[in-house]
């Protein structure tokens, strides 16, 4: 199962640290601030799943946005990552949520990251707040340090998790459709991908 | 670490392909056509050593004159003169640039953005990693922004601002490039809110590789390659940080200073399409060619890039039009400019859909 994850943040929070260090345990204390888009791949395995994530990285000020339905647009998931030390960096969260739901629908996973945990001494967004925000529009929340790499493993699995899921369930829901007797073979789906997309799923096939 | 001091290695294009040591490459011949060419143009001069050269410099030219300049400029202009060169073609020997009066301010979201690059231009570069370089380019920046409003600070602009001011050293000299690079050498809208020109510069592209090399395209189409996202810095900052040294890149703005016009950044990015045809064609997946993509840009030859790109032609029923790429070029930007305008993709009401 290929999943696409994008990470999407203010410039500077620390999106691409954070994939340096989680996809290869890499970190650069000076990073250079980030244009292109790139994706690294990682093998995840979710209980008996084994998934390819694809997670890309991007230019983090806003106004990419414009040109961000090409690059997020078929993502299975999205890391939305803040600077704990920067509460500007909190308030593009709730941007991206607003457009993610515009653009993408209600469909994408949605995992906030709290990022430079390490640095909680210089912290300027309110825990409360945060979690109160993640739970309101259904996300799940962790603190991250790419420096030091804490919950980078956590988040990535629980994003991986709900997107597994969700991928199964779809799976799932499609076969059923086919199926609608208890059927045995889900790869009937295949078939799906070809001409007669138009003709109701009613009585056409075989 | 090339001629500038740049590290120039990208993380993500695989282990040890980037070849960040510049060969030394023996100018001699073209620095000697230079100085020529220079001599012949302008009175003899009385030392051996040429003066910089003076605002009109260049704006008597003659024709054949001008052709025999090109020439020089794609063979690329001396290391020692090419900001004289630069700042004589765009008048910034003269023009002293406005913004930045004494109360004239930029907004909180620009001077955010701005703050948030400043030590992350070229960071492990000794220049750039001075405090004081940082506040020039934070005034560079700043004083571009309140130049063109409609602009403000767009990331991108922050590398190339660093490789001007890299070679003036000097404030005034930094905006006047830069905001002559962004006006007159980007197409429109390439740095805006929208940033219009450059998503309109990637269908662009994507039209002509499939003109020029059809094969190529089909195969990538059929991998799934994404045309506008495998190549957006070549794009967003005319080649910094994509060649395997930052002569490379100055190299392609040279022929853009003497055009003063920047089509040559689009077929530079068409000639490395046409270096990679057969090995794209070999290619199983999407990622192989991706990385092709990030890979050939460090590993190019300059000379044999520049040659070729300027030799792109476009060909069959385009040969009727004389088969000019840079007309092409130009015709193609408005023909994409309308049509996403027509589509409404850049209307303030987005929610109107």
């Amino acid at each position: 199962m290929r999943l696409k994850v994008v990470l999407l943040g203010e410039g500077r929070v620390g999106k691409t640290s954070i994939l340096f260090r989680y996809i290869r345990n890499e970190f650069q204390e000076k990073q250079q601030s980030t244009l292109q888009a790139s994706y690294m791949d990682k093998k995840i395995k979710v209980g008996t799943t084994t998934a390819q994530l694809s997670v890309w990285d991007t230019a983090g000020q806003e106004r990419f946005h414009a040109l961000g339905p090409i690059y997020y647009r078929d993502a299975d998931g999205a890391l939305l990552v803040y600077d704990i030390t920067d509460s500007e960096s909190f308030t593009k969260v709730r941007k991206w949520v607003k457009e993610l739901r515009k653009i993408v629908g209600g469909d994408i996973n949605i995992v906030i990251a709290g990022n430079k945990i390490d640095l909680e001494r210089n912290r300027q967004v309110e825990e409360k707040e945060v979690l109160e925000y993640a739970k309101s529009v259904g996300a799940t929340h962790f603190y991250t340090s790419a420096k030091q790499n804490l919950g980078l493993e956590e988040c990535f699995t629980d994003l991986a998790t709900k997107m597994v899921q969700q991928n199964l369930t779809k799976l799932q829901g499609l076969a059923g459709g086919f199926q609608p007797k208890g059927g045995k073979s889900k790869l009937v789906v295949v078939d799906d991908t070809g001409e007669g997309k138009k003709s109701s799923g009613g009585g056409g096939c075989c | 670490m090339d001629s500038y001091g740049f590290q120039n290695n990208d993380r993500l294009a695989g282990d040890g392909e980037g070849d960040s040591s510049s060969s030394s490459r023996d100018n001699s011949t073209r620095d000697h056509n230079f100085v020529r060419f220079l001599k012949a143009i302008s009175p003899p001069a009385a030392s051996p050593i040429l003066p910089p050269l003076d605002a009109d410099y260049f704006a008597s030219l003659t024709v054949r004159e001008r052709a025999e300049f090109e020439h020089i400029a794609i063979a690329g202009f001396p290391v020692v003169y090419r900001i004289n060169v630069y700042l004589s073609l765009t008048g910034g020997f003269v023009e002293l640039v406005g913004g930045g009066r004494a109360g004239e301010e930029v907004d909180a979201r620009t001077l955010d953005a701005i703050n948030r690059d400043l030590d992350r231009t070229f960071p492990g570069h000794e220049y750039f990693e001075e405090e004081n370089t940082q506040l020039e380019l934070k005034r560079v920046l700043i004083r571009f922004a309140l130049l063109n409003p409609s602009i403000g600070y767009c990331q991108g602009l922050n590398f190339i601002a660093g490789l001007f001011l890299l070679l003036t050293r000097e404030i005034n000299q930094t905006v006047h490039l830069l905001d002559y690079f962004a006006r007159e050498i980007m197409p429109q809208g390439y740095y805006s809110e929208k940033m219009e020109g450059q998503y309109v510069d990637g269908l662009v592209f994507e039209h002509l590789a499939r003109e020029l090399f059809p094969k190529v395209y089909q195969k990538l189409k059929t991998l799934g390659l994404d045309f506008a996202i495998s190549t957006f810095n070549w794009f967003a900052t005319g080649f910094v940080n994509v060649f395997k040294d930052t002569e490379s890149c100055y190299r392609v703005w040279d022929v853009c200073f003497v055009r003063k016009d920047g089509r040559f950044i689009m077929r530079v990015a068409l000639a490395l399409v046409g270096i990679m045809e057969r090995d794209i064609l070999k290619c199983g997946e999407r990622k192989e060619a991706e990385d092709l993509f990030r890979v050939i840009t460090r590993k190019v030859d300059i000379d044999a890039l520049i040659n070729l790109a300027e030799g792109l032609r476009m060909k069959g029923s385009f040969l009727r039009r004389g088969g000019d790429l840079d007309i092409e070029i130009a015709s193609l930007r408005g023909h994409y400019r309308f049509k996403c305008e027509e589509a409404g993709m850049w209307d303030e009401d987005e929610e109107d859909k």
